[in-house]
């Protein structure tokens, strides 16, 4: 089939975005931006000079003050023409994200498309839930209400994996409510972020409301640090997470991190198979694994194991492995280089541990894309809970399984990882359905559904180190980015 | 031989290449004739490109999680082949051959439909929807 194509070979330098304007970088550190299909610099990013992380929160900060008093109606707007804009370039935003971040076409859609859905929600937010409450005659002659306020300027710092979708959990929100945003997106990722900035500045947000550098852990830490940050919204790693809700704990502020994960599907023996095994592949190997909501470990129950196994397997090891913009391809390259050692590094130690590899993703060979950085379909068997491969968070496209004799077993060893942000089942039964979702410690639940994608107007769940902070993002942004005065009225 | 294998795009892709095969394979037949069906297809066949846009619009209109679930059990090359063979198949009487054919047609549309049913009821509903109009053609003839 053929591969669509790409919108641009080289974007060049990525300029950074503050109060309004494009400029270069004044730093001296460029790094190559990669396409992993095919490993070849598709543009440079700038690692941005402190200098220019204060000036992008200074810019935020005096917008603030304007932005905060623009009416509801007007902020709103602003997010019907951005909606407008990236309905109109869908398309070349998920052919770039595919270009820069390897996955296939049509899961780049659907991060445009969830991305889309967050301009929807915060445009229904601004109509709706950020009015706030009232109730008249509490006392005698006097009334009370709740309302609710912009506090300023946020930092929202992004994920390689979903560049565009995740900041998107937070920026519409932000700008709805009144507040004024910093984005940092992935360093990895940044090109699709970039063109999506591109179409922002078409929709003339006042100077100063959407600012975007780029950098590493020494730009996040300075924007986060920096006093007129109000908080900070963040979706990556559990281990960058941790350091980052310490640190706002120090300084007293907001934080809302969405971390790692290492999900469980339990499979009963009652499960429709049919339907179960794609959903599953769909599941464990797209995005090549690079979800958050990726199933991880498959634990059969009981006789499930023969029913689902062999049936797995040989659906995974006809997985079409290429680049993403073949529109036939279901598997595609890791984010990076490292993320090929680091997976493949994960494989061996699997196999050091006496697992049993029932397919090694570790040769492959695509023929058309020799340098890019794919890992085949990988699944281990007899893998125990104690294991490394069953306990940490791999990445990648492998899955373990783990044999189960019942449904508590199933539960139990689920709920040991030290992650909480997704399990699934499958089964016909309601009761053992519902004996799951009571039991299981997870905060997006999946009932024959192998992605438990929380849908934007829902909050993005995740427990125990998947998620540090108090609310989550999508809708429930709004309490994170708001606070509540409370007024009590009388009038003589 | 190879198990054919789509994801959502892909399969919608092909069907809209099928669109166009089916043109290209039966205009010639109905150009033949005269008949109430030949007239009838000739109707349907000239509303291939609207089709085509139909699969394309929700080929762009559905994005859903579901995707990239790999879709199997579809053997729409055979099933080429063998409308094919029907229509090149110089024993059987040109009617014959488009009812036969229409029947092919028709039953594919409906595996399509059945495959997409869990994936995205839009896309599965345009293959339901031009089902009935092929079918329709039999039952006004």
């Amino acid at each position: 089939m053929a591969v669509l194509p790409e919108v641009k070979r080289d974007y060049g330098k990525i300029p950074i975005y503050i109060d309004g304007k494009f400029r270069e970088s004044e730093t001296d550190t460029w790094v190559g931006v990669m396409n992993p299909a095919k490993d070849e610099v598709i543009a440079r990013v700038p690692f941005v000079t402190p200098e220019e992380v204060d000036e992008a929160v200074e810019a935020a900060v005096r917008a603030f003050d304007k932005w905060r008093n623009v009416p509801v109606t007007t902020r709103v707007q602003y997010l019907f023409r951005m909606k407008e804009v990236l309905e109109k370039h869908k398309e070349e935003l998920a052919r770039i994200i595919t270009q820069n971040h390897g996955k296939a076409i049509d899961d780049a859609r659907g991060e445009v498309r969830r991305m889309i859905e967050n301009v929807e929600t915060a445009i229904a937010i601004g109509y709706t839930l950020l009015k706030g409450e009232r109730l008249d005659q509490i006392a005698s002659g006097i009334d009370e209400y709740v309302v609710r306020e912009p506090l300023g300027a946020f930092a929202i710092i992004g994920p390689f994996n979903f560049p565009i979708m995740s900041p998107f959990w937070f920026i519409p929100h932000a700008i709805v409510v009144g507040d004024t945003v910093v984005v940092k997106p992935s360093e990895i990722t940044p090109v699709a972020f970039y063109w999506l900035n591109k179409l922002i500045n078409e929709i003339r947000l006042p100077p100063g409301v959407f600012n975007v550098i780029y950098g590493r852990a020494e730009a996040g830490e300075r924007l986060i640090s920096h006093r007129d940050i109000q908080g900070v919204a963040f979706v990556g790693s559990t281990s960058v997470a941790k350091k980052i809700y310490e640190l706002t704990g120090k300084l007293g502020k907001r934080s809302l991190l969405q971390a790692s994960a290492k999900n469980y599907a339990i499979v009963m023996p009652d499960a429709n198979i049919e339907r179960t095994i794609p959903n599953l592949i769909s599941s464990f190997y797209g995005n090549t694994g690079q979800r958050c909501l990726a199933n991880a470990v498959l634990v059969p129950v009981g006789d499930a194991y023969e029913k689902v196994v062999p049936k797995f397997v040989e659906m995974a090891s006809k997985l079409k492995i290429g680049y993403g913009l073949d529109e036939s391809v279901e598997l595609t390259p890791l984010v990076t280089k490292k993320a090929k050692e680091r997976v493949i590094s994960y494989i061996n130690k699997g196999v050091e541990e006496g697992a049993k590899l029932l397919l090694d993703g570790r040769n492959v060979k695509v023929e058309e894309y020799p340098n890019g950085y794919f890992v085949g379909p990988t699944v281990f068997d007899n893998v125990t809970p104690d294991m490394v491969i069953a306990q940490e968070e791999i990445f990648g496209p492998v899955a373990s399984i783990i044999r189960a004799d019942s449904l508590d077993e199933a539960i139990e060893m689920a709920n040991s990882t030290k992650y909480g942000n997704a399990s699934s089942i499958f089964t016909s039964s309601g009761k053992v359905a519902r004996e799951f979702r009571r039991r299981i410690i997870a905060g997006n639940v999946g009932i024959n559904v192998g992605i438990a994608a929380p849908m934007a107007f829902f909050p993005f769940g995740g427990m125990k180190e998947s998620f540090f902070g108090v609310v989550h993002g999508q809708i429930t942004a709004l309490e994170f980015l708001t606070d509540t005065k409370v007024v009590i009225e009388r009038w003589w | 031989m190879e198990d054919e294998r789509y994801t959502f795009s892909s399969l919608l892709n092909k069907m809209m290449e099928v669109e166009r095969v089916l043109h290209d394979i039966i205009m010639p037949l109905v150009k033949q004739s005269d008949t109430k069906i030949s007239k009838q297809l000739l109707i349907y066949l000239d509303s291939t490109e609207r089709r085509v846009s139909d699969i394309q619009w929700v080929k762009d209109f559905v994005v859903v999680e579901m995707t990239l679930e790999p879709i199997t059990g579809l053997e729409i090359d055979g099933i080429l082949g063998d409308i094919r063979r029907i229509a090149e198949d110089n024993n059987i009487p040109l009617d014959r051959k488009l009812t036969d054919i229409i029947s092919i047609v028709a039953r594919l549309y409906e595996d399509v439909a059945e495959k997409l049913r869990y994936i995205s009821i839009e896309a599965s509903d345009v293959f339901t929807q031009f089902r009935a109009d092929l079918l329709s053609i039999l039952h006004r003839t």
